[in-house]
């Protein structure tokens, strides 16, 4: 059944509409646990005769029931798979509908849906049919389907497939605006035991492949140049007058990983130790956690709970300090355990582990001081050094300048603050903040656009990793 | 009393309030002729189908004649660009002090974000475009023909001018209507230009006849793609606030 099947998705057969809702039903629903929705980090321009572009800041186009956004049509080519992973709704041994698409329904549904503005482009990823290699040629061919006979210059994220031929990932990654190969678990023990069929040289020699790779097609950032593949052309910089190129560019969008959060035993600080390594030696742009969903009875996991949702929102919190506010996970975890803070964000917890550095003195101190004060944002901290070359400010002044104080405070000191809240030990702090700390958190990625005062040219800026 | 009269659109509100700024002062008033229209920008609305702007309303504000101020810079034209569009009732005497402010500061004005004058147009320019950037992924096209597509929206701030030269560079090749439903315009692309139009609130074309297998085939990804066990429709609604849920083709909230 499964070959019969498998035989079909080769040939360029197009089914009803109806047909592809089943599809879709099933090849969506199969993606869904899929973390990394990001249309972000990449710039394309739309030359003629060819369909969309790419903004930087990335567009989220609605959100699901589950509060996270759509951004990509985000499929499975197919559900079928020969690995056997445990933690995996789709692994070899499980009794579930399977479908595949052709390549050619699939490009023609994205174009569908993205001439309607439902999306910013195709999300493509695949369990494994055959063998690795066929499975990325089967979704090198849909999206070559898209960049060659529709044109199409939206935004294409393509799942580099653990084992397949390097030659194919070149390819793909011409054709992509980001690969991301997944890691999936946070150690090469856990690996072994839940995914056996898949090891860490299978995940980590495609991810340096893919970093190398990037460094010889992408020029230096400051030099790109309008550059074209496959015949549409490519902009990775600001829209200026360049000359046009004829080097390729390869995943100018960079790369991501996924890891599954509190399926295997990993503490915090082991966890974001590999993502500051992935971020450093790889040059990844983005790493996702995924709070484990259990999918399967199997032995090798931990038994049935709820899904570890607040850990997972405290790692994108820590992420995001690692990657925007310059702190190393030896400084965050310095002076206490190895875990994240479940009543506060890592910000706070690495503040009431530093009484030292506080109070922080808004008129003198250097961004990145401004940015180590829990409740100040990029933009609060960019607004006081905007704001003060015009003028001392004082407490009041904050306020105007859209600083949220309530954490801010204890850790600010200006021209009229409150002497009382300023150098309280940690322990009476610590009462202080959970007073005004809000009870219910509402786990979620951390996007960009979450921040007050949402300016894309910030955002720009955070992704593309200049400051 | 000096009150200056202006056609509704952003360069004639200029127009009039540069004599003013130039000799240091304000106006008294500021009154917009023929009230029931919408802050109409038509003759700005133009933009070669290439991209390259030649209006204010194409966003670039260099190269008008009227906007070559000494001190006044280019983003802060940009958030009076912005502001302006809000539709805020006292925006034009906002503008106005402002801008005369900006030029005591030489350029600088914008570090001002303590003083009331400049917060508040930060404060409507950041509410245009952050409704802007919403309707940038929420805007929803129909097909209501051969390469042509037809959207609706109803929007709080005239984002029109400042939304369409976008879907002009993502959509080039496809011809479609964007309607501001509560000012009744369209901001209408033929593949070459695009300008604002008037169109009645309850003028809605019909569907295609492709245009619900294509909907009913989003509105099962939608679905599809919520991971159940972490169902958080108050999220969903927070960043989908009701009032774009008419519009959308998917259905939130379940």
């Amino acid at each position: 059944m499964a070959n019969e099947i498998v035989e079909k998705v080769t040939d360029h057969g197009h089914g009803s509409w109806v047909a592809v809702a089943d599809k879709l039903r099933i090849l969506a629903g199969a993606a869904r646990y899929d973390v990394s929705c990001a249309s972000s980090g990449s710039s394309r321009g739309s030359p003629a005769g060819s369909l969309g572009n790419v903004v930087p800041s990335g567009i989220c186009h609605s959100w699901a029931a589950d509060g996270r956004c759509i951004s990509l049509l985000k499929v499975l080519f197919t559900n079928f798979c020969v690995y056997d992973c445990a933690y995996c709704m789709n692994r070899r041994s499980n009794d579930i509908e399977r479908a595949a698409f052709s390549p050619s329904e699939l490009a023609d549904l994205t174009i569908s849906f993205y001439r309607r503005n439902y999306i910013e482009g195709l999300f493509l990823s695949s369990g494994i049919i055959k063998n690795p290699d066929y499975t990325m040629e089967l979704l090198i061919r849909c999206v070559k389907l898209l960049r060659e006979n529709h044109g199409f210059a939206g935004y294409i994220h393509l799942k580099a497939i653990p084992g397949a031929d390097p030659d194919l990932i070149l390819q793909a990654g011409k054709l992509a605006d980001r690969l991301s190969v997944n890691l999936e678990l946070p150690s090469q023990q856990s690996l072994k035991l839940l995914a056996p069929d898949k090891s860490k040289v299978s995940i980590f020699g495609p991810m340096q492949r893919i970093r190398d790779w990037s460094l010889e097609y992408n020029p230096p950032a400051g030099k790109q140049r309008l550059v074209s593949y496959s015949g549409i052309t490519a902009l990775t910089s600001a829209p200026a007058r360049h000359q046009p190129a004829t080097r390729p560019v390869f995943v100018p969008g960079g790369q991501s990983t996924q890891l599954i959060i509190g399926a295997s035993p990993e503490d915090d600080r082991q966890i974001l130790t590999l993502s500051e390594s992935l971020y450093k030696k790889m040059q990844l742009k983005r790493v996702y956690y995924s709070a484990y969903i259990p999918l399967n009875h199997d032995s090798r996991l931990p038994a049935t709970q709820p899904p570890p949702l607040l850990r997972e929102h405290r790692l994108y919190q820590a992420d995001w300090l690692l990657r925007f506010y310059r702190f190393s996970v030896n400084e965050l975890f310095e002076n206490g355990p190895p875990l994240l803070d479940n009543d506060f964000d890592p910000k706070i917890m690495w503040a009431l582990r530093h009484p030292e550095f506080f109070p922080v003195d808004v008129n003198r101190a250097d961004f990145e001081s401004l940015l180590r004060v829990p409740g100040l944002g990029m933009i609060s901290a960019r607004r006081i050094v905007q704001a003060r070359r015009v003028g001392r400010l004082n407490i009041e002044d904050l306020a105007k300048l859209g600083v949220v104080m309530k954490r801010a405070r204890y850790f600010l000191e200006a021209p009229g603050s409150d002497s009382g809240t300023l150098g309280l030990d940690p322990a009476r702090l610590r009462q202080r903040l959970l007073a005004v700390e809000p009870p219910v958190i509402k786990p979620k990625q951390l996007t960009f656009e979450d921040m007050t005062g949402f300016q894309p040219e910030i955002f720009k800026d955070a992704v593309m990793g200049q400051f | 009393m000096q009150i200056i009269r202006y056609d509704g659109s952003f360069y004639g509100l200029i127009s009039a309030l540069v004599p003013f700024l130039k000799q240091r002062r304000l106006p008294d008033a500021v009154e917009r002729e023929n009230q029931q229209q919408p802050l109409l920008a038509i003759e700005e609305a133009e933009i070669e189908a290439k991209g390259t702007a030649i209006s204010i309303a194409g966003g670039n504000l260099h190269d008008a004649e009227l906007f070559r101020i000494p001190g006044i810079s280019r983003e802060t034209w940009q958030n009076a660009w912005y502001a302006f569009l809000s539709e805020d009732k006292n925006i034009e005497l906002r503008l106005a002090r402002y801008l005369l402010l900006a030029l005591e500061k030489r350029g600088a004005v914008d570090a001002y974000q303590t003083d009331e004058r400049v917060r508040s147009v930060h404060r409507l320019a950041r509410q245009v475009s952050v409704e802007r950037h919403r309707f940038m992924g929420l805007l929803r096209f129909r097909s209501i023909g051969a390469n042509l597509y037809y959207a609706s929206i109803n929007s709080d701030s005239f984002v029109l001018p400042v939304l369409a030269p976008f879907f002009v560079r993502r959509f080039v090749g496809q011809q479609w209507i964007i309607h501001d439903r509560r000012r009744e315009v369209a901001a209408v692309y033929n593949l070459k230009t695009w300008t604002i139009i008037e169109r009645k609130s309850a003028d809605i074309p019909p569907d295609a006849s492709e245009e619900s297998a294509a909907q009913h085939l989003w509105q099962c990804f939608f679905d599809s793609i919520a991971v159940r066990e972490r169902l958080n429709l108050a999220l969903q609604q927070k960043c989908i606030p009701k009032k774009y849920w008419h519009d959308l083709i998917e259905k939130p909230g379940r």
